[in-house]
């Protein structure tokens, strides 16, 4: 190459390198500057001088030589001075090519798009963190920001549709829209979006429509080129998106070439989707969040229930704690009354005993008296009152449950009255009893029972008129039940009935409790025992007799029960026995045993009258000598129930043995211990209450004597 | 004498602002990305001696931008910095190490943990602390924003680099 050429060249490179801010240094080996070129103080860097090392000019090249292969590049060099360069070293045969360039511009995008990135990725770091050390404190809101920072950071306009679909920009803007025309009417809030993206018109509308189909994901634009006021050129792409139902509309921009853009859309949708992933992550920790609560929820609801139920459980404990209780009552009460029956019941004994003698011996002294002697009508009137005695005593061992139990034709109004006579003492003067009762017929029932039935709903009527006093109404009369569906509603077969009506003007009882009113408490109590009766044991002892009982009742207006007992017709009604006569004996031979001296005595001389012989005892265990001395003289044995040494029951199974065909009467002054059933089984011919009148007993001793023979 | 060092380490660790404080005693709580590399000068002396210091503060490292290696060329020290509050910066920062002693062989260095000042947010713990120091690492913990012990490590390198 000639010298000319070289110059030639020389001059050109010069004006090249002037030109295009480019600098040139030619470097010996051991890294001084043997030549330079280009424009250096566009790059803001100073003259050297010859034989400079280069680390002078070139600060960046401070230990990079020796080179240790062909060349080496730099990329954004910042330098004290402030420019920003780009720079190629490479090997030459006298040493080093160092080629320098401005790199401003390059700069400029590199380091908003890597600021991006790393802002982005600090945001997801900070982000992981948060849900690492805090899943439990997310919130909208801060979703919100570090959405809005996400925006900001990848310098993202972002628009959101609102309920008239249409669009508000949300967010801070960012720096480039205010490059856009009309940018001013978008950051006032009530542009058309149309007029300021003008590319955006049909996308909207496509957007909108797979809004509406529920399309998931997002859906973009594709990039569009526009200038501003400034005539720069501008890429522009706008993706619509749903996210977590906000509609967003997110328009990016772009200002560097069409191949770069490919890169930094690239990092930046790496980083999106990485926030995404993470977002979706968020979700899903969310929704696990909202399951469990949902399921806590669920659980409340259970324990709620379940408290719900062991409310009624203790409220129903509760109810039946005082049912029980006042069972209990109920039992004490006929404890009490069981009491009161035993010690009434051994008066009554007593009582018998001394209304025997009473009786007997008035009876006694009639026959001896002479028919007109002014004795008789004032010994008349001592049996009368005996008899009223003797009557009373019944009712105790009525009241007392002293008595056998036993069906037997009872006339129902006079039970009724005996009731209501005893009531009467007790019951207060504000409650007022009234008597409607048109019937004389028969039931067949026992008479304890019955007479406990009409005194419970007696005295429960009277309960509930305690307070406010009132009116207990008692009616009895006869009816004929033919109709079907009255005999169905009472479960009663057609025929004639007794009905009897116990009304009250009282308190009343509210449905729930009359559906249950004859509910057994007790279904295997003795229902014999106990003067307390339930009504269960009422609605037994009025099924057992193939009756019914109803019961109506309002709150506030009183209660009424209906019994309905069958009629007893029968023409051989067992009569009290009013018959007169005194049936004579025949010179019979008769045992009468009785620890009582003056019963024996008694009954010697009424028999003596009635024309037997008599041997007395006072003892049953010598009464039981005196028949075996003479087993073969004895037609007939009477004996007292309840004697020291031996009962009467023993005595006669013991003479029985000796002699079964004897005739045996048994007397006593109440007898709680022997029934019908084991009389007949004993073989007693007779059983006789004390007190015995002469034509009750006169009437014994002839059947007895009969059935022997 | 000058001695250039590079700052290593992950993205917005604190390397630039490090730099900043100790050249030009300033701090800024906004982040503004390195790319490429930012060159600084700063005199400095050890005893008599006095030291030129070119600082290399390159790029954060991360999965997008990785450290230019043949950047690391001609160094007598590194400064390896992470982010106490980001606790997979250190584990970069130690990555870094590896790759760097692999490319230029070992040089004194330090490994700086910065921004000591938000400890409230701190993810290093002293278990983890200590296990680097017995590998026989000189950590120095730093805060660019308060300015503390940021002198003090470019000095402690500088002698370290001067001894050998
Ligand atoms: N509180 C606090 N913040 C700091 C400290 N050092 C740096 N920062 C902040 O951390 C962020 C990143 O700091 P830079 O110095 O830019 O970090 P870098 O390592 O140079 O980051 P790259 O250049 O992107 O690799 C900035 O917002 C700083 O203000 C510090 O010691 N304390
Ligand atoms: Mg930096």
């Amino acid at each position: 190459m000639t010298g000319l050429t070289t110059k030639f060249l020389e001059k050109l490179c010069f004006n090249v390198f002037k030109e295009s801010c480019l600098v040139y240094f030619v470097i010996n080996k051991l890294g001084k500057i043997t030549q330079w070129g280009g424009n250096l103080s566009d790059l803001n860097i100073s003259e050297p001088g010859e034989d400079d090392p280069i680390t002078d000019t070139a600060i960046f090249m401070e230990g990079i030589l020796p080179l240790k292969g062909e060349s080496m590049e730099f990329s954004c060099i910042k330098m004290p001075n402030n420019s920003c360069v780009d720079a190629l070293l490479f090997k030459i045969e006298i040493g080093y090519g160092l080629i320098i360039w401005d790199a401003t511009k390059k700069d400029h995008y590199l380091t908003e798009t890597q600021q991006k990135c790393n802002e982005l990725s600090l945001l997801i770091e900070k982000q992981k963190n948060r849900l690492v050390h805090f899943p439990d404190k997310r919130s909208e809101m801060e979703n919100e920001t570090i959405l809005e920072d996400l925006f900001q950071a990848l310098n993202f306009a972002v628009l959101e549709m609102d309920n008239n679909g249409h669009f508000v920009l949300i967010g801070t803007p960012p720096k480039w829209i205010e490059q856009i025309p009309q940018s001013n009417q978008i950051l006032l809030g009530h542009s058309y979006e149309e007029d300021v993206f003008t590319f955006l018109g049909n996308f909207i509308q496509t957007a909108k429509d797979l809004w509406s189909k529920n399309h998931q994901g997002s859906y973009k634009s594709g990039v569009w080129i526009e200038k501003d006021q400034t005539d720069q050129e501008f890429l522009f792409e706008a993706t619509a998106v749903d996210i977590q139902g906000r509609k967003l509309l997110i328009i990016s921009h772009d200002r560097c070439q069409p191949n770069e853009k490919q890169s930094i859309i690239q990092k930046g949708r790496d980083l999106a989707l990485n926030y995404h992933k993470l977002k979706r992550s968020d979700q899903k920790l969310k929704s696990m969040h909202d399951e469990l609560e949902l399921r806590v929820k669920e659980r409340t609801k259970d324990i709620e229930e379940a408290n719900r139920k062991l409310a009624n459980e203790l409220k129903e404990r509760k109810k039946v704690e005082k049912e029980r209780e006042e069972v209990s009552q109920q039992l004490r009460q006929s404890q009490k009354m069981e009491a009161i029956g035993t010690l009434a019941g051994g008066i009554a004994h007593d009582f018998n005993n001394i209304l025997s003698a009473i009786i007997g011996f008035s009876e006694l002294s009639i026959y001896e008296i002479k028919e007109d002697s002014t004795l008789k009508p004032k010994l008349e009137k001592i049996l009368h009152a005996s008899g009223r005695a003797k009557d009373l005593v019944q009712q105790i061992l009525t009241f007392s449950r002293q008595t056998e139990l036993e069906k037997r034709p009872l006339k129902l109004k006079l039970i009724v009255l005996e009731v209501l006579n005893l009531l009467r003492a007790s019951l207060p003067a504000f409650i007022d009893i009234k008597k409607d009762l048109k019937s004389n017929g028969y039931i067949l029932a026992d008479q304890t029972q019955i007479h406990q039935v009409i005194m419970n709903l007696c005295t429960n009527a009277w309960h509930a008129m305690k307070e406010n006093g009132g009116t207990l109404k008692v009616g009895l009369k006869e009816i004929d039940i033919k109709n079907e569906s009255i005999s169905a509603k009472n479960k009663l077969a057609i025929g004639q009935y007794l009905e009897l009506t116990i009304k009250d003007t009282g308190c009343g009882m509210p449905p729930e409790i009359i559906e249950r009113i004859f509910d057994p408490y007790f279904t295997t109590k003795e229902t014999d025992k106990g003067t307390g009766l339930g009504l269960s044991v009422v609605h037994g002892i009025i099924s057992n007799c193939n009756g019914s009982i109803t019961v109506d009742s309002q709150i506030g207006k009183g209660s009424l029960f209906k019994i309905y007992l069958p009629s007893f017709i029968t023409s051989n009604r067992s009569k009290p026995n009013k018959e007169k006569t005194i049936s004579l004996g025949n010179n019979e031979k008769i045992l009468f045993v009785d620890d009582e001296p003056f019963q024996t005595e008694m009954a010697e001389q009424q028999l003596s009258q009635m024309g037997y012989r008599v041997i007395i005892s006072n003892d049953s265990a010598h009464a039981l000598n005196i028949f075996l001395d003479n087993k073969d003289d004895f037609d007939l044995i009477i004996t007292d129930m309840i004697m020291p040494k031996m009962t009467g029951k023993t005595l006669s199974q013991k003479i029985h043995k000796i002699k079964p065909d004897i005739p045996i009467i048994l007397c006593s002054g109440y007898s709680d211990d022997i029934d019908s059933d084991t009389i007949k089984k004993m073989g007693i011919a007779q059983y006789l209450m004390k007190p015995v009148g002469m034509n009750d007993l006169s009437r014994a001793v002839k059947d007895a004597l009969q059935k022997k023979k | 004498m000058k001695k250039k060092i590079c700052m290593l380490g992950a993205f917005a660790v604190g390397k630039t602002s490090l730099v900043e404080r100790y050249v030009h005693s300033i701090f800024s709580d906004k982040y503004h990305t390195t790319v490429g590399v930012k060159i600084e000068k700063m005199q400095t002396a050890i005893g008599e001696e006095i030291v030129d210091l070119i600082i290399w503060d390159l790029h954060g490292e991360d999965e997008f931008q990785h450290v230019q290696l043949s950047y690391l060329k001609g160094s007598s020290g590194l400064i390896y910095v992470a982010d106490g509050t980001r606790k997979s910066t250190l584990a970069t920062a130690l990555n870094l190490k590896e790759i760097a002693e692999k490319t230029i062989g070992k040089v004194p260095f330090i490994l700086v943990l910065n921004k000591m000042d938000l400890q409230d947010q701190w993810e290093i713990d002293d278990l983890t602390l200590k296990d680097i120091e017995d590998k026989g690492i000189i950590v120095v913990q730093t805060s660019a924003k308060t300015g503390d012990e940021v002198k003090h490590t470019f000095q402690l390198l500088t002698k370290k680099m001067l001894d050998k």
